[in-house]
């Protein structure tokens, strides 16, 4: 899956400014020349860097919304095929998806309040909480594949 | 009384991440532009919700499927897609790691390698549902 969101894409958000060559693609070239990265996007890339954290909110109630559906199945189960349901499992699945999808919204609001480039990106810890959600859903899956 | 070697503030969790996953990638390097670290992680919860897709669809497969001709059918093409989502699941956040750490001290992004696993094991799970729907092989 590729996801919509490349940095480099042109966002036209200089408005026709006259010599703009510090726009998006520098950040990629200088990375390419193993030199750092631009530190902070010039006033230019705000447009673009607000469509950015947009893109990474939805992408975060996006995966809250699909945990939820994923554990709401494995809670509820599909008892006409025999398939029983797992209420413990399925609960703390839905219950990760849907605090992951709050706090999206929460977080989306509290970036609206900051400046453009004071949007924290998100921790080790949240996205660990993310893969560890998922990857008990994988085990537990399996667990059940191969026992029934 | 706890020996704590790894530092004041290490606690078990922290060790088993340091081993598997690297270090926390804010321990070095400087902040990156923003829109890469967003980047970054929006690819991240794309390969977890590929993750999630992969483990629903291989459950739905062995447990929902009527039985195909062929023995242990569904199994075969369900329980490599459900390993494979529980893998791409952690391996993603590895990559999430190794790519901010790059970002952070301005080197080049590391290869992924998901991408291919990816491939391989759909490609295999292809042909084994192609032989299991085709019916070949036992009766």
């Amino acid at each position: 899956v590729t996801e919509d969101g490349d940095p480099e894409a042109t966002g036209d958000g200089t408005g026709g400014r006259e010599g703009d060559r510090d726009g998006a693609g520098d950040g990629g070239r200088d990375r390419e020349l193993g030199r750092a990265a631009t530190p902070r996007p010039d006033a230019g890339a705000g447009r673009e860097l607000a469509g950015a954290a947009a893109r990474t909110s939805l992408a975060w109630r996006r995966s809250g919304l699909a945990l939820v559906a994923c554990g709401f199945a494995i809670a509820r189960g599909f008892t006409h095929v025999g398939v029983p349901a797992q209420p413990a499992v399925g609960v703390i699945v839905l219950a990760v998806g849907l605090g992951l999808w709050l706090l999206a919204n929460a977080a989306a609001r509290r970036w609206d309040r900051l400046a453009v480039g004071e949007r924290p990106a998100a921790t080790y810890r949240e996205l660990a909480v993310v893969a560890g959600a998922t990857g008990i859903a994988g085990v537990v899956a399996f667990a059940v594949a191969v026992s029934r | 009384m706890t020996d704590r070697r790894s530092g004041p503030d290490a606690g078990w969790l922290q060790r088993v991440r340091e081993q598997f996953l690297g270090p926390d990638p804010r321990a070095e390097g400087t902040e990156p532009d923003p829109r890469f670290s967003f980047a970054n992680e929006r690819t991240f919860l794309a390969w977890n919700r590929t993750a999630l897709a992969l483990i629903g669809v291989g459950l739905a497969v062995t447990q929902l499927l009527p039985p195909f001709d062929l023995t242990g059918g569904r199994h075969a093409i369900g329980l490599p897609l459900i390993g494979l989502g529980t893998v791409l699941s952690i391996a993603s956040l590895r990559d999430w790691a190794r790519n901010e750490r790059a970002l952070r001290l301005g080197r080049p992004l590391p290869r992924s390698r998901l991408g291919l696993i990816t491939a391989v094991v759909v490609g295999v799970v292809g042909l084994i549902a192609l032989v299991v729907a085709a019916g070949w092989g036992l009766s």
